[in-house]
């Protein structure tokens, strides 16, 4: 088991936004997190990465309860995990090499050139081999995401959480990163879970489904499964059916249609 | 196109009817027509008549939900007519549930806010002692080897301390040039040109090199921290530390506060030689004093404790700079208009806390000078 999480609650502050969390996440899957914005999805990820302390409930992480480590304990294990933040979240005032660089330079030992083939190698592997000595803001979106994708998988991790890799790129660019994605998985035999919107995408990577609605999990399988489901938020979700955000009845036309020629008074 | 709008008196109903198209360019004249009908005695319901509205929208509909709220709260009759399908489709697009009562939130009273101020101040009172409980554990890990990063310190050290030597040496030694003068215009009435060595000097190693130095480096230096560590905070740089198993406090909180810590006694040092310099300059070229008396005057009037006294206050100093520098930029709130704050915030906080230490070690000083 990658992660399990008994009955949390998860949230910020002392706002709940997720309820009564029970979930089991196999390894070496892609487990997809959907679910419409402001469902929770990146509460939860923070949760299972360490960065949000559940206000309830028990998160293990790779077999060890996270939250209840001391600090030391708990950095040695997110060494055996990678992040892709939404935006790359890579240092703006150091080069691509160095960002990539980082994790090896802080965790392990080896001499420089190491790292430096190290770096090449994982630059190589998402498509932008040569562009080791630019700077996040020289460098496009999709590469930028690519140079997080470079620099989360740079320890080998047994798990990597991505948050919405796709968003915001083209279709091409996405498909390209959705297929390192998955190469990752086949290559190394890491597990990922992978917050995202893009149907596409779900559809290409993922083995597993965790449908996020009103404050709980409301569904989980295959992307067949959930395709298929009979719960209202999941079929909508993929068949791309619209919501109605002015109800029938509770427009300002329902007002008016009740209007009658106004009576003078007195 | 203006609205021209016609009120008619049917008895005490009113019949307001909009011409032309209603847009977001004429609907506050319908607005404010509607609502000082809404406060007269003398009305007792109002017909909005759309019959000469060419074109309409949502700025029309929210004036027409505001005003249905203002005359029901006020007990009274508000309808509309002769709306065409067009006029209905975009009626149709605007919910119901924010026309109810036409009322925007209310405030908060004003004791609600108070204590929110105080909680929220407390939670910051919190937040702060628990970055100092972080700092004395990163600065006693680096004698368990847990240093800042390879050469971040100098990175640093260069930025907060070498970057800064000429605005620090231009603006004491311009510091030290008044004293003098100011001192030379009182002190050359009574004879007594020469005490202006030991004002200049005195004040400077003492009170102002310190001083001024903290409060140029609080603009320089605590502004850039904290707009560096926010706007990581804001681009989830700080979140990705902590993702890859990184001590954010390590990483960037002390590298700036050994810095901080090394630098700001340097530039004290350098601010009391210069600010000296400046009042020499005015000693010998305007008082006509000769440049070794001038010279032997202040050393005499210095002692190492001046000196001493002067380098633990600037020590102070650069903790309180950097401490809060890193506070305000790890506890952003906001986006880009939150680094603004967060920037400000350090800079208005830091020169007020110095100048608070700064009395309290004058006081302390004096105070174990006549026990």
């Amino acid at each position: 088991m990658v992660i399990s999480l008994e009955n949390v609650v998860a949230g910020y502050g002392k706002t709940p936004i997720l309820r009564d969390l029970n979930l089991e996440l196999e390894r070496g899957q892609i487990t997809a997190l959907l679910g419409g914005s402001g469902s929770g999805k990146s509460t939860l990820l923070k949760t299972m990465t360490g960065l949000l302390p559940p206000l309830e409930g028990t998160v293990r992480l790779l077999g060890h309860e996270m939250y209840r480590l001391d600090q030391a304990e708990r950095s040695a294990l997110l060494r055996r995990t990678g992040m892709l933040f939404q935006y790359g979240a890579l240092f703006g005032s150091r080069t691509v090499f160095d960002n990539i660089a980082l994790p090896l330079r802080e965790h392990t030992a080896l001499p420089e050139s190491v790292i430096a083939e190290m770096v090449r190698m994982k630059l190589a592997l998402v498509g932008l081999e040569g562009l080791e000595a630019r700077l996040p803001s020289e460098i496009s979106g999709g590469q930028r995401k690519r140079v997080a994708l470079a620099r989360a998988s740079i320890l080998d991790p047994e798990v990597i959480f991505c948050d919405e890799p796709s968003a915001g790129l083209d279709p091409i660019v996405a498909a390209g990163l959705d297929d390192t994605l998955r190469r990752f998985q086949s290559l190394f035999g890491m597990s990922l879970v992978v917050v995202t919107h893009e149907l596409e995408s779900i559809k290409f990577l993922a083995d597993r489904v965790i449908m996020l609605a009103g404050n709980a999990v409301v569904a989980v399988g295959t992307v067949e499964e959930l395709s298929k489901s009979a719960i209202k938020n999941v079929y909508d979700f993929f068949h791309r059916v619209p919501p109605d955000y002015v109800t029938a009845g509770s427009s300002m036309l329902e007002w008016v249609e009740k209007q009658g020629e106004p009576k003078a008074d007195g | 196109m203006s609205v021209a709008t016609d009120a008619i008196a049917v008895q005490s109903t009113q019949v307001v009817a909009p011409q032309g198209d209603l847009n977001v360019h004429n609907a506050a004249q319908l607005y404010e027509q509607l609502d000082v009908l809404a406060g007269r005695g003398d009305v007792s319901a109002v017909v909005v008549d759309f019959s000469q509205v060419r074109a309409m929208d949502s700025s029309a509909v929210a004036v027409v939900a505001l005003a249905k709220g203002l005359f029901e709260s006020a007990g009274k009759r508000f309808d509309v007519r002769s709306l065409s399908a067009e006029h209905r489709q975009t009626f149709a697009l605007m919910p119901m549930r924010s026309v109810a009562t036409g009322k925007v939130e209310a405030s908060e009273h004003p004791l609600e806010w108070a204590g929110q101020q105080v909680l929220a101040s407390w939670a910051g009172m919190q937040r702060f002692l628990d970055l100092l409980t972080d700092t004395i554990f990163v600065v006693l890990g680096m004698f368990r080897r847990r240093m800042p990063p390879k050469g971040a310190i100098t990175e640093q050290a260069v930025a907060i301390g070498v970057n800064a030597l000429g605005i620090v040496a231009l603006l004491t030694f311009l510091l030290g040039l008044i004293m003098a003068f100011q001192a030379a215009h009182q002190l050359r009435q009574f004879g007594a040109n020469i005490f202006v060595a030991n004002l200049v000097g005195i004040s400077m190693v003492r009170e102002f090199g310190p001083m001024m130095t903290a409060i140029i480096v609080a603009g320089r230096t605590g502004s850039a921290i904290a707009a560096e560590l926010g706007t990581m905070q804001v681009q989830e740089e700080i979140d990705a530390l902590r993702a890859m198993g990184l001590d954010p406090n390590r990483y960037l909180l002390l590298p700036r506060l050994v810095a901080i810590t090394l630098m700001q006694p340097a530039l004290t040092l350098m601010a009391n030689a210069v600010g000296i310099f400046g009042g020499f300059l005015i000693g010998t070229m305007y008082l006509d004093l000769s440049a070794p008396a001038y010279i032997n005057q202040t050393i005499e009037a210095l002692s190492m404790g001046d000196v001493l006294n002067g380098l633990t206050k600037s020590v102070v100093f650069a903790w309180i700079i950097g401490l809060v520098g890193c506070y305000c930029g790890f506890n952003i709130e906001g986006g880009a208009s939150g680094v603004g704050r967060a920037t400000t915030r350090a800079v208005v906080t830091s020169i007020f806390l110095i100048i608070v230490a700064d009395s309290i070690f004058t006081t302390a000083s004096t105070v174990l000078k006549m026990g």
